[in-house]
């Protein structure tokens, strides 16, 4: 998304670390940088999911607005 | 020439043992791929070393001839299975298989290489007793080829995400036993002079036993709920479905009239759940309604979704059916011609 111009913030959950970074070595972006929340998104109840998000969106901010993105 | 590194060890056995060091195999001792081994399997396709036979582009990964041909060794594969197994690694690169998806989800799909056509017989491929089971070379060294490329060139340690996996992930390869049905390959377009292999990313298989039965439409009943389970994608998502029956019970359906395509019919109308019991089971996250329990979702979109072949030993009535992975919109079965992908007959 981001070749075709669109500013674009990545969320992943824990377990997923390795393999985001797999994902960005293998697009040649390793230092893609990607937000983190708490495992699962399934099977949680809508407010945590918006509290979580809330936790990171200062995070998700940075991304959408930093040069290097 | 060959591209990947040589690697000179004192023996076999310690050959085997660096590849164990390495994370190079299945977790089973491998055989070594030495170069002339190598470039006998080559030979069977007559394809150079460097021909890209397929890819993964979500990650970057390309499968070439060669490394096909090293994965193939070190499964134990004889250069004349070596056609299905550089037929299948195409099949799962085309795009419409998907293969990131399904082999980096943490559902865990096994890739089910079901093969058709007279190269079944000429390789020795096991259709009859234990058809998914060990004792075979050719059925067991083929699917296990497959997933030691996945591992070693298709960055599983890095993407794989299954969150139990299955054993049909070692290997999960059979021949479909000829019957008086149109053959799986056949249905699906294909002459059946023409040999082929149908690739499927699914679960392992899921038995049902029903040996009481006099009547087909029982045994097609057992077999329809066994395909509708609450915890499959099939019930939660819309996705193909493999089916193996087995030889007593294919004979007890032939007898009584049953083609593949009125049996597909009645499995796609029988294979379902009640709305209301997906909102029970959490399927669907929302209040029961009154007309719930006479809504449908049916494990299958159509009867065409099912894969439906015949395969097994000649005596005991266990069946199987295979659910698919996730969405059929990301990840269909594909059958491709073992001619046209390596130009063998």
């Amino acid at each position: 998304m981001e070749e075709h111009g669109i500013p674009t913030a990545v969320i992943i959950t824990s377990p997923f670390f390795a393999s985001s970074k797999a994902m960005a070595v293998s697009q040649g972006i390793p230092d893609y940088p990607f937000a983190t929340i708490p495992h699962p998104i399934a099977a949680t109840e809508e407010l945590v999911l918006h509290d979580w998000v809330d936790n990171i969106i200062d995070e998700i901010e940075k991304i959408l607005t930093s040069e290097e993105s | 020439m060959l591209r990947a590194e040589k690697i000179e060890r004192e023996n076999s056995l310690d050959a085997i043992e660096f590849y164990f060091q390495k994370g190079w195999t299945d977790g089973l001792p491998i055989v070594p791929p030495t170069e002339e081994r190598i470039y006998e399997m080559l030979a069977s396709v007559k394809m150079s070393p460097d021909t890209i036979v397929g890819s993964i582009p979500e990650r970057g990964r390309v499968f070439t001839a060669e490394l096909v041909a090293i994965n193939a060794v070190m499964a134990g594969c004889l250069p004349g299975y070596f056609p299905v197994v550089m037929a299948a690694a195409q099949a799962i690169s085309e795009p419409d298989f998907g293969l990131h998806g399904p082999s980096a989800s943490t559902h865990g799909a096994a890739i089910m290489i079901a093969v058709n056509g007279p190269i079944t017989k000429q390789i020795g491929l096991n259709d009859g007793a234990n058809a998914l089971g060990p004792g075979n070379r050719a059925n067991a060294t083929i699917g296990r080829a497959i997933r030691l490329l996945m591992i070693n060139a298709g960055g599983s340690p890095e993407f794989d995400r299954s969150t139990l996996g299955t054993p049909a992930k070692y290997s999960f390869c059979f021949a479909e036993k000829d019957t008086d049905w149109e053959p799986l390959h056949v249905q699906r377009g294909f002459r059946i002079e023409e040999s082929t292999v149908t690739v499927f990313a699914c679960e392992g298989p899921n038995q049902i036993q029903n040996h009481s039965a006099l009547r087909s439409e029982n045994i097609l009943r057992t077999m329809a709920d066994r395909m509708s389970p609450l915890g499959s994608f099939n019930i939660a998502s819309e996705t193909e479905m493999a089916v193996i029956l087995c030889p007593e019970h294919y004979q007890h359906l032939n007898k009584d009239g049953w083609t593949k395509e009125t049996v597909q019919q009645f499995l796609y109308e029988h294979a379902a759940r009640t709305v209301s019991e997906m909102k029970k089971g959490g399927i669907i996250v929302e209040p029961l309604l009154p007309n719930d329990d006479k809504v449908y979702k049916h494990a299958v979109p159509s009867p065409d979704h099912i894969l439906l072949m015949v395969a097994g030993g000649e005596a005991g009535r266990f069946s199987a059916c295979m659910p698919g992975w996730f969405s059929y919109k990301q990840s269909k079965a594909i059958t491709k011609s073992i001619k046209a992908a390596t130009g063998f007959t």
